[in-house]
């Protein structure tokens, strides 16, 4: 479902993402877990078309980023870190444009199952300046599901939240992924990635150091937690 | 599928956001202050004293008022909106990451854009209904603000989509804008100024609004102004698909 293959991107003389091939598979979970500044959200706005690679190749469906960006874009849902919702409208307003801007059927029908699901309809009509971080959080979510996407792109859906709603998310996130979307996940949780993926890959500036099952990666760095072995792959302390 | 399909949400959320403006009563009150403050100061102030081309000076203002309304609005909303949403609130990429043309961007964004340049206008054209100002019948009048909303709203796009961040937008505001509200005819004729300042000026899009915008009728000098403003408008809403196409973060 989504190849990246020996792709660059460069911000001035800085590679953010400095050769990186990866193949994910249809209906898979796959975590990307690094450091702040690894390329993690980079390689997220690459295959959200966002961004163009230097070099190299990718793919969601088969469908080039670069040469064929509106195909790739009727495949994804992209959650991105910032809570990007129109914060003078409110929750049904925010999703009736986007379900419109992407042709949804039953615009009204599909919003209001959408707001149920969230357990939002008490405050669907109130502005976002109101909600809660973690109403806010749920929102974004529900929007990029909106259009039942193929290919789920989550940049790190619940840093800064409480454990409450991060667990309230997490069961989102997994409902999704049982559903059979295919979902990549970028976090700083290792426990997230390890509950939520199948598999795992370890991105260290710009570099995919690792990837595998977490059961996989602890045995082949002689590790007793997936943790240890972020640990040592981003900062050079041992296992 | 149209080339179009997209241009109806973006408007109908651009909508939603100035209806959500609209109805803090000090937002309106805020949009009109400053041609209200020209209007009582140079209109029924010093005008009484002042007398342009054979008519009275509020005749003369009222249209530039409206046409610097017009740009203002038309171009800031655009404009700061587009920043705002790349830099602050990160609703931009909602627009860039659907499957939608250009060509619906711009259309979407630019009609949300005429739409607040031409409230802005109309409100002004009736304060100065109230002070006296008889507007001429023909159709001149809206079709100049109609050519004049569009091709500020385009410029608002293409300058929200050039700038990388909000002292970069002011910039654009403090040396294009602004000096063209004072400069391209709103307040004196550009006949009054020297050969050498008034030259470069005519070069320059509200000069047209305002010639287009204080003519009794489709005359020719009507006619040259607005097509000289629907020249600007293709050119500018030409530049502003092709930013849009090409926008990259």
């Amino acid at each position: 479902m989504i190849r990246v293959e020996a792709a660059v991107k460069r911000y001035g003389a800085l590679p953010a993402l400095d050769g990186i091939d990866l193949a994910i598979g249809a209906g898979e979970a796959f975590g990307l877990l690094g450091p702040n500044g690894a390329g993690k959200t980079t390689l997220v706005r690459l295959l959200a078309t966002l961004a163009s690679p230097d070099s190299g190749r990718l793919s969601v469906g088969g469908h080039d980023t670069v040469t064929a960006a509106a195909e790739v874009k009727r495949l994804i849902g992209v959650v991105f870190q910032e809570n990007n919702l129109d914060r003078d409208l409110t929750p049904r307003q925010n999703l009736s444009f986007h379900a419109r801007l992407h042709r949804v059927d039953a615009v009204e029908e599909t919003v209001t199952a959408m707001l149920v699901r969230l357990g939002l309809t008490e405050r669907a009509d109130t502005p976002v300046n109101g909600l809660s971080g973690g109403m806010r959080r749920r929102l974004v979510i529900g929007r990029a599901l909106l259009t039942q996407p193929r290919v789920l792109l989550l940049d790190e859906p619940t840093t800064g939240l409480d454990p409450a709603i991060r667990r309230d998310l997490w069961t989102l996130i997994r409902d999704i992924r049982d559903q059979g979307c295919t979902v990549i996940l970028t976090t700083h949780y290792v426990e997230e990635a390890e509950r939520l993926c199948g598999r795992v890959g370890i991105i260290n500036r710009g570099k995919l150091v690792a990837s595998g099952t977490p059961a996989d990666l602890t045995a082949r760095f002689g590790a007793e937690r997936l943790e240890d072995v972020v640990v040592a792959l981003t900062t050079g302390d041992p296992a | 599928m149209t080339p179009l399909s997209g241009a109806g949400p973006i408007f109908w959320r651009e909508m939603q956001l100035y209806r959500a403006k609209l109805a803090r009563p000090t937002f309106v009150v805020s949009a009109l202050v400053t041609p209200l403050m020209y209007l009582v100061v140079f209109g029924l102030g010093l005008g009484r004293q002042v007398r342009i081309d054979g008519g009275d000076y509020l005749t003369f203002l009222v249209p530039g008022l409206m046409g610097m309304a017009a740009m203002h609005n038309a171009f800031t909303w655009v404009a700061s909106g587009i920043n705002i949403a790349r830099f602050y609130h990160r609703t931009w990429q909602i627009i860039m990451l659907a499957p939608v043309s250009p060509l619906a961007v711009v259309a979407g964004t630019v009609a949300a854009g005429m739409a607040r340049g031409l409230f802005a206008a109309t409100l002004v054209g009736l304060v100065g209904l109230a002070a006296g100002w008889r507007p001429d019948p023909t159709g001149v009048i809206p079709l100049a603000l109609l050519l004049e909303t569009a091709l500020f709203a385009a410029l608002g796009l293409v300058i929200g989509l050039k700038t990388r961040s909000t002292e970069e937008h002011t910039t654009y505001t403090n040396f294009l804008i602004t000096p063209m509200g004072f400069f391209c005819g709103t307040f004196f004729p550009l006949a009054s100024l020297p050969s050498w300042l008034s030259a470069p000026l005519r070069l320059l899009p509200l000069t047209h609004a305002n010639i287009a915008l204080r003519q009794d009728g489709f005359n020719e000098a009507a006619l040259t102004a607005l097509g000289l403003l629907a020249l600007f408008a293709a050119l500018l809403l030409g530049w502003a698909g092709r930013m849009v196409s090409h926008y990259r973060e």
